[in-house]
């Protein structure tokens, strides 16, 4: 049993149990569809990668997929000043996916992903906007250790994407169990920290 | 004629512009990779070992106790960053044949790294030993691996194709990391915060070098027997790069506090000063024999298990350097070793095979 930490740090935590999660993600079947979508990406970035991206990360009924002349002007804008445009008929996760698979610098969103955030103690603003997201998990890759980072070919905004999805999923494991300890799951009597950072 | 030592960083960062364009890297792959320092708190603000252990970890040389200390560290920050420019001018080339576009991504992505990393202990040398540093600083950019220049042996092998670069990243790198790690621990405060995020970036390479080996078993085109002549080649030129057996510079690096063990920060136990290059080596031939056990879980059923060498083997650095040992560290006569090294090191009949596997479906697809 780990010792519980009355102050602990969330975030300390949670980069504890972040090789774990993402290796456990990376021989899974999720882990295998998203390497399916990565190698399947071109260099020449076009239509057709966006539609990938938007069929992995949204599914079929996705919205319609930017046009090359879109996807083109993408390449001339440096990280991560794209994080604040919305592709057309795109929303967030259509948006984060195009850009993830186009530079792998930019994280996939998903909801646990972003409820994880502010369970470390992020104050994310309602409605959300890509750019926060981004921001935030650029703050987590700055303070994150060289050894909570796992021998992988996935991107640091990949493996931070990963783990904080796991996080959450043990955390919703531990809210519904309250009487159990949950491995890798924050104390109980942990003091969530507002300003991590 | 030769260019004039750099007066200030952004005097070296146009000599690396000229690097970048003499090796004939095309920047457009580059993209928007940034080429900047980053430095981040070491794990310990203080001194972790040796003579001085418990004092605050010095932010110059000059407060470093000795002189010869502070000359074991430009050496140290000098030799690390060769490395850095020297892998990529062994893999540059590597851009023309890569089996996909994400291979070719992940090769443009360690390269971009690479180059980052040189440039990282560029800022060192620049910043912290004034002209001595600058002239070190500009050689890194001078010496040429394609000419043999470079300063650790296996940094001039050629890397002949992308069965090389897979083992290069997965065994070489993993080198990488182990001085990266003993470098973290430095008492000199800017090598130890240059660490953090070299490791970070070296996990994706040491990533890209397993999952490229792991791919090529599973295809199952490259006969194991030839897989594993290259393994013996790069694994035992890893070796060569934890230094000659009973250094005295390894034991003045940990005696002065700059360099300390690949576990250092759990181990307990007192460190073996005369034999640390042979410690740390150890360490890593048993995290490549587990990393190998991995890798073979991928082979067809009936096919033989890649293994990691013995430490003895192919040695061209230290007491082994040329003895007659084999892959399993036995000695053998002069004739019969010539014969093993034929059958146990790639020879000009695997390249040409592998030159045809190259032509088929060689290396399987991510998560297949």
């Amino acid at each position: 049993m780990r010792p519980a930490r009355p102050d602990g740090n969330t975030v300390d935590w949670f980069f504890e149990g972040l090789v774990a999660a993402v290796l456990e993600e990376l021989d899974s079947p999720a882990g295998a569809a998203y390497d399916r979508t990565l190698y399947a990406i071109g260099m020449e970035y076009g239509a057709v990668d966006a539609r990938r991206a938007l069929d992995y990360a949204v599914g079929p009924r996705h919205g319609a997929t930017p046009t090359d002349k879109v996807l083109a002007s993408l390449g001339q804008t440096p990280y991560p000043r794209l994080a604040r445009r919305r592709l057309p008929g795109q929303g967030i996760r259509g948006t984060a996916a195009i850009l993830h698979f186009f530079d792998a610098s930019y994280p996939l969103h998903t909801e646990p992903a972003e409820r994880a955030l502010v369970e470390l103690g992020f104050e994310l603003p309602s409605p959300l906007q890509y750019v926060d997201y981004v921001h935030a998990i650029d703050r987590l890759k700055e303070r994150c250790p060289a050894s909570a980072v796992p021998e992988s070919n996935w991107f640091l905004s990949r493996i931070l994407q990963v783990g904080l999805e796991a996080w959450s999923r043990r955390q919703a494991r531990r809210e519904a169990n309250p009487g159990r300890r949950v491995a890798g799951a924050a104390p109980a009597q942990s003091t969530v920290a507002r300003n991590p950072f | 004629m030769a260019a004039p030592t750099p007066q200030d960083f952004a005097g070296w960062q146009g000599l690396l512009d000229a690097w970048i364009d003499d090796i004939g890297y095309p920047r457009n792959l580059l993209g928007d990779f940034r080429l900047e320092p980053k430095y981040e708190e070491p794990p310990n603000p203080l001194v972790e070992f040796g003579a001085f252990k418990g004092a605050p970890k010095w932010r110059r040389p000059g407060q470093a106790p000795t002189q010869a200390g502070r000359d074991a560290l430009l050496t140290l920050t000098a030799v690390q960053g060769d490395t850095g420019f020297a892998s990529v001018e062994q893999q540059r080339h590597l851009v023309a044949t890569a089996p996909t576009a994400y291979d070719l991504k992940s090769l443009v992505r360690v390269n971009a790294e690479e180059m980052r990393h040189g440039l990282q202990m560029a800022h060192i040398l620049m910043t912290h030993f004034g002209r001595t540093g600058a002239i070190e600083a500009q050689k890194l950019l001078e010496r040429r691996a394609t000419r043999g220049e470079r300063l650790l042996k296996a940094f001039n092998d050629p890397v002949r194709h992308w069965l090389d670069f897979f083992c290069y990243t997965a065994f070489m790198d993993r080198d990488g990391k182990y001085q990266l790690t003993m470098l973290q621990r430095s008492g000199f405060h800017p090598l130890a915060a240059s660490m953090g995020p070299m490791l970070k970036e070296e996990a994706f390479h040491l990533g890209t070098g397993f999952t490229g080996v792991k791919r090529i078993v599973q295809a199952g085109l490259v006969p194991i027997p030839v897989l594993q002549t290259y393994v013996n080649w790069w694994v035992t030129a890893a070796y060569d790069c934890f230094g000659t057996d009973s250094s005295t510079s390894a034991q003045w690096a940990y005696e002065w506090g700059l360099k300390g063990r690949f576990d250092e920060a759990t181990n307990p136990q007192p460190a073996p000063r005369e034999r640390l290059n042979e410690y740390n080596r150890s360490l890593y031939a048993a995290e490549v024999a587990d990393l190998l056990c991995k890798i073979n879980q991928a082979r067809a059923p009936g096919q033989p298990a890649l293994r990691a060498p013995s430490t003895r083997f192919h040695r061209r650095v230290g007491p082994d350097a040329g003895q007659p040992y084999s892959t399993t560290g036995a000695r053998l006569s002069d004739t019969s070793y010539a014969d093993h090294l034929r059958e146990t090191l790639p020879t000009g009949e695997d390249e040409g095979l592998l030159a045809e596997c190259f032509k088929e479906a060689w290396i399987a697809p991510r998560a297949a």
